[in-house]
């Protein structure tokens, strides 16, 4: 199913769960990182989206496939129908810092350790 | 190097390992940091290069997620890439607001996804690289070098 399109409305069970009205139209939406990519505004010509935090994933989109054995897809229609993704990345970033503070100076807090 | 579990793009290699490269009596915890700062936009910019030998054309990176919440981390990876980065607002929650597009567009408010993306989201700041860092050019060879000297060793 599309993303955006309309899936169904709110049932009574979800819209208590939820504290949400009753009948609200219910969208298709996607992958966490995918919507993000959409969230930035970055499904344009010469922008390259990428989200950083434990891991880092890089999105570039084209009009027709550009296949590489080095990074993942290209995949057809994957957010925006006619465009073709591709996709990068890097399985620890954020999460180093974690450890390094884990490790070595737990207690001084991630914030105390970049602002030195 | 930031492979700690492993490197997926580009080199596609689940064997390789961390490795922190040229330590001295002078280092602290916080040289430390900023060199794991520097090894994972080493490891940015590899990816982006790939992405840039492949045709793609990429003169800014639009950044958001979490990891946007550190300055010095966004102000190091600018100076690496040699890219200006682009923070749009919210960007820390960006896949909240991608749903609110998703929302909107479901709901008819646009015609269609990337129109709901233009309209709904705004530009922040900007961050621009420092001309006048070169040394990381250097820096960022002798990167790709220590993976190619010790990759038998994993």
């Amino acid at each position: 199913m599309p993303l955006g399109e309309r899936i169904g409305v709110l049932h009574k069970k979800s819209s208590k769960e939820l504290g949400l009205i009753e009948g609200i139209p219910v969208i298709e939406g996607g992958i966490d990182a995918h919507i993000g990519y959409i969230g930035l505004n970055a499904v344009k010509d010469g922008n390259l989206g990428a989200i950083l935090g434990t891991s880092n994933v890089f999105f570039v989109s084209s009009n027709t496939p550009i296949y590489s054995d080095k990074y993942w897809g290209p995949y057809p229609d994957a957010i925006i129908d006619g465009k073709w993704l591709v996709e990068g990345g890097q399985t620890t970033s954020g999460s180093i810092i974690k450890w390094l503070l884990n490790i070595i100076i737990e207690g001084v807090g991630l914030e105390n350790s970049y602002q030195k | 190097m930031d492979y700690w579990q492993g490197n997926r793009t580009p080199r596609k290699d689940p064997n390789a390992r961390g490795v922190i490269f040229g330590l001295t009596m002078g280092h602290n915890i916080f040289h430390l940091t900023k060199s794991i700062y520097e090894g994972i936009s080493y490891g940015s910019r590899h990816i982006i290069e790939t992405f840039k030998e492949n045709s793609f054309k990429i003169d800014k990176v639009v950044v958001g997620g979490g990891g946007i919440r550190s300055y010095e981390w966004l102000r190091i990876m600018a100076n690496i890439i040699k890219l200006p980065l682009v923070v749009p607002r919210y960007a820390d929650n960006c896949s909240l607001i991608g749903s609110c597009i998703c929302a909107a567009y479901g709901a008819k408010v646009y015609n269609s996804l990337l129109e709901a993306s233009e309209k709904m989201v705004k530009i922040n700041k900007i961050i621009n690289f420092d001309k006048k860092t070169s040394e990381y050019d250097e820096l960022y060879l002798k990167y790709l070098k220590i993976y190619d000297s010790i990759k038998e060793l994993f």
